[in-house]
């Protein structure tokens, strides 16, 4: 039983390295970080009480909208998807990305106190 | 001579007049069936008597310590020989020693009839801290009426051991101060804890720099076309300050320098990252990514 779970997640695994586009594996990873930055925050908010509320507040937040914004940019910017969004190229899906990050970030810093 | 004889008679009798116009308008209290009673701790009636008003109670009144007196009287208007109810009635007991008055409030009920009690055990503190003769009148007032009345009742003779009880209590002095206690500081996590945690939130980015690094963050493109790669550093240096004045707004600047150099930066990141982005859309369409 285990080891069939185990072979499919190497199937998995194999078949996402090889027919992923290097640009969607990068966004990939950098969701992963963004999950874990907030996964942290959490634990450490879970077992120190919330303090300085607003300060967790902003960090988690962050870690949510950035976590949300770079899913977005992943799925723009997919050319399996491309039949849905032709009127915004990659270039400009990842502008967008961008400006948006620099609001949340402007937003979290004023925040964080 | 005449004349002057009607002049006396004409001031007097108008003086007269006047007089009787104002007897005639005043209004009067009277007191009617005072009766006082002492009774002792152990419920032995001491004192029984009744007072005709406006006469006094001759002989001074004994109170000792546990004792109960009780006064019970109708307040009646002069003119109608009603009862009435007064706005206030009090009874004091002025001591003939220092001058010091204790005044009891009378409830008067609305026919009149008021009684009133002076129980020892539970006597003001002025009162059992200082024996001797008290003067006990009876003073009864209302708004309307021009002439409040002032009825000497009889003597208190009290009779309790001196107590020297100290300075006497300030009543109405200042109280003692108030040191206000703030609310005691929230409890912050051990210091450790604190920057271990630091440490732990940090790790994904290292876990970052090392994946982008084996997927191969490709540069290849930068050292080919040297103009548009400068568009690209300068994009991606601009974006870098950014985040830079964020950390400075955070640490100390205002929120109008942090807009002021932020219009200006997000200027120049706008115009690089048009051009770098066309580039590389220049790139993606010719099929060199």
């Amino acid at each position: 039983m285990s080891d069939k779970v185990s072979s499919a997640i190497q199937k998995l695994w194999t078949s996402y390295s090889k027919n992923t586009p290097q640009s969607l594996q990068l966004i990939d990873t950098y969701l992963v970080f963004i999950l874990f930055s907030g996964v942290f925050q959490f634990v450490h908010c879970v077992l120190v009480g919330t303090f300085p509320y607003n300060a967790f507040l902003a960090g988690f937040i962050s870690t949510v909208g950035s976590f949300v914004l770079a899913a977005n940019l992943r799925i723009q910017t997919n050319p399996d998807n491309a039949g849905e969004f032709k009127s915004i190229s990659p270039e400009r899906a990842f502008a967008e990305f961008v400006f948006c990050n620099i609001v949340l970030h402007f937003f979290v810093v004023n925040f964080i106190g | 001579m005449i004349r002057s004889l009607i002049n006396i008679i004409s001031w007097r009798a108008f003086l007269l007049v006047l007089l009787t116009s104002v007897l005639v308008q005043a209004d009067d209290f009277v007191i009617s069936d005072v009766k006082i009673a002492v009774t002792t701790s152990e419920s032995v009636r001491k004192l029984y008597e009744s007072i005709p008003y406006p006469s006094s109670f001759d002989k001074p009144i004994q109170l000792t310590s546990g004792d109960d007196f009780k006064m019970i009287f109708v307040v009646n208007d002069k003119q109608t020989q009603k009862g009435v109810q007064p706005h206030q009635a009090f009874l004091t007991l002025t001591s003939e020693k220092n001058g010091n008055q204790i005044p009891i409030i009378i409830r008067v009920r609305e026919n009149g009839k008021s009684k009133v009690e002076l129980d020892m055990k539970s006597a003001p503190d002025e009162l059992l801290s200082s024996p001797g003769n008290y003067s006990l009148d009876l003073i009864i007032g209302t708004f309307s009426y021009n002439d409040p009345l002032k009825y000497h009742v009889g003597t208190l003779e009290i009779d309790v051991p001196i107590q020297s009880s100290g300075p006497s209590p300030v009543v109405y002095g200042p109280k003692p101060e108030i040191h206000h206690i703030f609310r005691p500081d929230e409890k912050l996590p051990p210091i450790w804890l604190s920057y271990s945690f630091m440490a732990i939130v940090l790790i994904p980015w290292v876990f970052l720099i090392g994946a982008w690094a084996y997927i191969g963050v490709n540069v290849s493109l930068l050292a080919r076309a040297p103009e548009s790669s400068l568009m690209s550093i300068l994009f991606l240096g601009s974006l870098l300050a950014i985040e830079i004045l964020f950390y400075n707004y955070w640490t100390h600047l205002n929120i109008f320098q942090t807009l002021t150099w932020l219009t200006g930066l997000s200027i120049v990141a706008f115009i690089t990252g048009q051009k770098a982005l066309s580039d590389v859309q220049k790139w993606r369409s010719l099929g060199l990514r």
